[in-house]
């Protein structure tokens, strides 16, 4: 007997977003569809206070019956009201071994999402019962559009492959022009309390984001800007952490995330010399630290106390930062600190944006 | 006798077969190169003579002196040294040294073999895989160490090796690389830049000159080791003698030859970091107080 209800995606683990304005500026979810074990669970929405640049626009504009015009022919571009959040979860708040959970994201022009998860995704190991040579791969596909002017946060806690695991994820973002992109992937060595270090099988991860151009109507061009691909197969993959709990990056594309993007390769730039000597006598006045300075300094003590590592550069029209750490804590307080003071995550995204590094 | 010397002779033993392999193939390739074009063979000696000498063409790309700009380049190793000088109870530097070579040649393989690979097999994609790679080197000391390096193996190509190297696809491709990098690059960001990334052109230089698909990344991989160990000596980790007992290691050939068969299947999309570290590591060179190397 047929299923009585009705069934949007047949593929366990499938699913897709498609998220669209409706006029003047009211962000709609057209498609959200899941299977298990996936699920899309939408929270709180962050309201947008009025752009001040648009509202001055609007206000003088000699016809003002028509403010709304195409974002992609208005100089500054339409406002969404509000920045949906959404949840990417799992069952059991992780993946057991031969899932395959495909997630496909469309943002429509001038619509923002922020998605983000509830605790790390946990990847679990096969079965003992299983008795093949090599367990089946866990896997994680994720495929992102993002129109002109459209904006995605995804900052989802680290996934935590368990001992003896085998997992491989893709997620791959087609920006357009003036589309933005802000992704936090990040990968932790599994389950600390019970000894686990990088005692995973396997563990494959890229990133992919492509350029998209052209005009509307005509084919569209594809260009890969960045592939940003981890591959931990093979012999003692512990001995290549060098002690290290965590690694992970973050991916940052388009105007939106210009700020935060600058900030991270000027702080990059601002690190104290390694190696270098204090030549001071250690007399000297001790002058007095502007905010800013202190806020570096305190960050700087936590980095070196969490043996914090990273960098931080523009590369192909991105910025990529790299960063690893002894524990998940203090990486999460590392990237917590700089969001929160850089402050632009929060204001366009919401709280909801750094729920992960909380 | 415990077992895992024994498994350590049976290595050492597996590399010298192995090595013995590949040179009797580089022969062979020799050999039949020299029958079809006799380009390769010298008047006087047939080529059954010159069988039983070594393979010129891959005497010449492992040589140390080759004009690459190789020796600016630690790969990693003076940060990774500077990272690792603080903490105390660590162990010494040179004591060190064995597992970051090791881990110099994984991130190598891991990340480029599968491009090197490609480009010898069909040299024509050689502006893809280099625009691909590009895309692929985040970490801009390592760009800045691959493409230096192989723009210099081109500039090389084309003044030195080329006119002996006979027509080939792999010469061709080259020809055709060159003249695009020369080109005015057009300043439309749609258009594909070109960068003239190591493995790639590496790939089409040896395949150009004769070189077996197995030597080529065996070279390549043992002259990034040469490079590092070079390196190690410049920035006083050891001495010349303990620097060449390394790399007359069985311990330096199991890594290579692991490194090549962990990569020898994988496509270009499968090609990652496989020590996340050494990125870390090489992009805070930009730290250091004091460098004396590039990378």
């Amino acid at each position: 007997m047929p299923s009585p209800f009705p069934s949007t995606s047949s593929h366990p683990g499938h699913g897709e977003i498609h998220l669209t304005l409706l006029p003047p500026a009211l962000p709609t979810f057209s498609t959200l569809t899941y299977t298990y074990p996936l699920k899309l669970l939408p929270s709180t929405p962050h309201i947008l206070a009025p752009h001040p640049q648009t509202s001055n626009e609007s206000n003088a504009s000699p016809n003002g019956s028509n403010t709304v015009t195409l974002a992609h022919t208005s100089p500054t571009p339409i406002q969404p009201t509000f920045v949906p959040l959404l949840f990417l979860l799992t069952y059991g708040g992780g993946v057991i071994s031969g899932d395959h959970i495909a997630l496909i994201i469309h943002l429509d022009p001038s619509t923002r999402l922020t998605t983000t998860t509830q605790g790390s995704t946990k990847i679990f190991k096969p079965p003992p019962n299983i008795s093949s040579s090599k367990p089946p791969t866990t896997r994680q596909d994720l495929t992102v559009h993002i129109a002109p002017h459209a904006a995605l946060w995804l900052a989802p806690d680290p996934v935590q492959p368990f001992a003896g695991s085998l997992y491989a994820q893709t997620q791959r973002f087609e920006v357009e022009r003036e589309g933005n992109l802000g992704v936090v992937d990040w990968v932790c060595e599994g389950r600390r309390a019970r000894g686990e270090s990088w005692g995973f099988e396997g563990w494959r991860g890229r990133n992919e984001v492509w350029d998209v151009y052209g005009k509307d109507g005509e084919g569209k061009e594809r260009r890969m800007l960045v592939r940003d691909a981890v591959v931990l197969e093979g012999r003692d993959i512990r001995g290549r952490m060098d002690g290290k709990g965590v690694f992970g990056t973050v991916i940052l594309r388009g105007p939106l995330f210009k700020g935060l993007a600058d900030f991270f390769v000027e702080e990059f730039k601002t690190l104290p010399r390694i190696g270098g000597r204090n030549w001071g006598s250690g007399n000297e006045v001790v002058k007095e630290l502007t905010k800013e300075e202190e806020w570096r300094k305190r960050r700087l003590e936590r980095e070196k106390e969490d043996g914090v590592l990273w960098t931080a550069c523009h590369v192909r029209g991105c910025a990529i930062v790299k960063f690893a750490a002894s524990e998940v804590e203090g990486a999460r307080w590392w990237l917590g600190c700089m969001l929160r003071e850089e402050g632009s995550v929060g204001r366009e995204f919401g709280d909801g944006g750094l729920m992960f590094v909380r | 006798m415990s077992p895992s010397i024994d498994e350590q002779t049976l290595k050492d033993e597996i590399a010298r077969l192995e090595t013995r392999l590949s040179a009797a193939r580089a022969q062979l390739a020799t050999i039949s190169d020299a029958n079809v074009s006799n380009h390769l063979t010298p008047n006087g000696l047939s080529a059954s003579s010159n069988a039983h000498l070594p393979n010129h063409p891959l005497l010449l790309l492992s040589d140390s002196a080759l004009p690459l700009g190789s020796f600016a380049f630690s790969s990693g190793l003076e940060s990774y040294l500077a990272h690792h000088s603080t903490t105390k109870g660590n162990p010494s530097a040179s004591e060190n040294f064995p597992r970051f070579l090791a881990l110099a040649l994984i991130s190598l393989a891991t990340t480029t073999l599968p491009y090197l690979l490609v480009a010898y097999k069909s040299p024509e994609k050689l502006r893809d895989l280099d625009a691909e790679l590009d895309a692929c080197t985040l970490c801009p000391v390592a760009r800045r160490a691959s493409v230096a390096q192989g723009r210099a193996l081109l500039t090389l190509w084309e003044r030195a090796l080329k006119d002996d190297a006979g027509e080939s696809p792999a010469a061709k491709a080259l020809e055709q690389f060159s003249k695009a990098m020369k080109a005015p690059q057009s300043q439309d960001d749609e258009e594909i830049e070109l960068s003239g990334h190591f493995a790639p052109i590496w790939a089409a230089a040896t395949s150009a000159m004769g070189i077996g698909l197995h030597e080529s990344a065996y070279i390549f991989l043992f002259n990034h080791a040469k490079a590092v160990v070079s390196a190690a000596v410049r920035a006083s980790v050891m001495g010349p003698y303990k620097a060449q007992g390394l790399l007359a290691s069985g311990l330096l050939r199991g890594e290579i030859q692991s490194a090549m068969e962990a990569n020898w299947e994988k496509g270009v999309e499968e090609a990652g970091q496989g020590v996340v570290m050494l990125d870390l590591w090489a992009g805070r060179h930009e730290l250091l107080y004091s460098r004396i190397f590039n990378s």
